[in-house]
């Protein structure tokens, strides 16, 4: 079956109905094949929203393209070399060869990497996809902890759930200070672990959502530069907030800011006190 | 399900059997047309099997035949296999007055056979037939590497590609110098 064979209409039919994995391992094929998937595949790529590097404690990525409608597909996974018979294939990725596991045993195919080499397979997978995809998506790396660092790289935003309890502050503080900027933080605090630079990527999140069950951390209120946050308080002490909400309504600080959500689990909002 | 008599000429169609009729038969008589491919095999088929041909379909509203003149011109289709006017017809009777199911099972999994039927059926512009051949074709690749892929679709590398462009070039230059002289020969 030659697929150039059969009406355009047709080819960019099939295509369609071919998941992005299956796309993307046929774009290594030819330019011509390539520029086919870009012209035909127009209107599905405009339904992404974003691609995400799901980062597990391995630092070994599942990568997922995230539609519009919240609907999602998995594209690979980047994973370490491992002793195993499966052949791998080897393409040539933005320049470097690169390992590909294909394989039954696995739903999506695996990128491996030998671990001195893990940045480097990473950021020539990332610029095929930035090639792939163009330059106009999203990506977010989702990160599993702070102990790993977030790479550099184009178009790619960090995101971050963890608990500052028990954290080495340092640590916590080399974290943000080597990351990108953040697309969303969502942190269960405990006391003051928040980093002490107010112009830390932390207070630059787009997005943060806190919850503090015991005190509040003052410092998310007052250097957060983002453009949503949702406070979420155990005890609250209400003059950090209502300062926060003034300095708000003045236009005096947040000026990014666009939606702010605050619920207090066990205090009662005084009213008509401040 | 099938509504053939093998053999028939187009000439002159013989009595094709008729396909079998669902439990609840409609009470206006139903209008059957004929269709025959490459090996002239007629196929009768109801008027309501053939509307999930655009194509066919756009014929019949445009002819007005009746019973008998339809009989006598069955609608010939030298560009498709026998066989695979067979399966066409077939999927149109199953699928007569049904709701498409999302999935299809019972297509070819022969490429070439799939190849053939994914022609025909574009030419006889059966939607719903044509979106389960696609899925079809695009399943035959799933999970292979690019290698594979190269081999099941029979994709050109970049240089095969360049050498085809290089040669339809050529072909197309040497066909315009020979109009050209062929011009120059006539004025003369």
């Amino acid at each position: 079956m030659k697929l150039s064979k059969l009406p355009l209409l047709v080819q960019e039919e099939v295509l369609h109905n071919m998941s992005y994995t299956n796309l993307f391992l046929l774009s290594f094929l030819s330019r011509k094949v390539k520029k086919l998937i870009k012209s035909s595949q127009m209107n599905r790529s405009k339904m992404i929203d974003y691609i995400e590097y799901e980062c597990d404690s391995q630092q070994e990525p599942f990568v997922q393209v995230f539609y519009k409608h919240d609907l999602y597909e998995e594209l690979m996974v980047i994973a370490k070399n491992k002793d195993t018979h499966n052949e791998y294939i080897q393409l040539n990725v933005s320049g470097k060869m690169i390992d590909i596991q294909i394989s039954d045993e696995y739903i999506k195919p695996i990128v491996r990497f030998q671990i001195d080499e893990n940045e480097a397979v990473i950021s020539s997978m990332h610029n095929s996809f930035l090639e792939f995809f163009g330059n106009s998506v999203e990506f977010r790396w989702k990160a599993c902890g702070y102990n790993n660092c977030i790479p550099h790289l184009q178009n790619l935003k960090g995101c971050i759930k963890f608990s500052s309890h028990g954290a080495n502050k340092e640590t916590l503080e080399n974290f943000f200070s080597s990351a990108p900027a953040f697309k969303w933080i969502d942190v269960s605090a405990d006391g003051k672990t928040e980093p002490s630079d107010p112009e830390s990527k932390f207070y630059q999140a787009e997005s943060i959502q806190t919850l503090q069950l015991r005190n509040n951390s003052p410092d998310i209120l007052s250097h957060f530069q983002g453009k949503q946050v949702v406070f979420k308080f155990g005890h609250c002490n209400f003059l950090d907030v209502i300062s926060f909400v003034n300095r708000w309504k003045s236009g005096e600080a947040y000026h990014k800011l666009e939606y702010l959500m605050i619920e207090v689990f066990w205090d009662v909002f005084p009213q008509n006190e401040y | 399900m099938s509504s053939t008599e093998q053999g028939t000429s187009s000439a002159a169609p013989a009595e094709p059997t008729t396909a079998p009729e669902s439990a609840a038969a409609p009470e206006v008589p139903e209008s059957f047309y004929y269709v025959h491919g490459k090996d002239k095999v007629v196929h009768k088929v109801s008027a309501g099997a053939l509307q999930h041909s655009a194509l066919i379909h756009g014929m019949i509203s445009n002819l007005g035949y009746t019973e008998e003149q339809a009989k006598a011109n069955p609608f010939p289709f030298e560009n498709i296999d026998g066989d695979i006017l067979q399966m066409v017809v077939d999927w149109c009777n199953q699928h007569k007055g049904k709701p498409t199911p999302p999935e299809d099972t019972n297509l070819p999994k022969q490429k070439e056979k799939l190849f053939d039927l994914v022609l025909a059926v574009n030419y006889l512009e059966i939607k719903e037939l044509l979106t389960y051949c696609c899925k079809q074709v695009a399943m035959m690749v799933k999970g292979k590497s690019p290698e594979e892929i190269r081999e099941i679709w029979m994709i050109p590398t970049d240089a095969e590609d360049e050498a085809a462009e290089k040669e339809a070039k050529k072909r197309a230059g040497k066909e315009a110098a020979g109009e050209t002289a062929a011009a120059a020969g006539d004025a003369k």
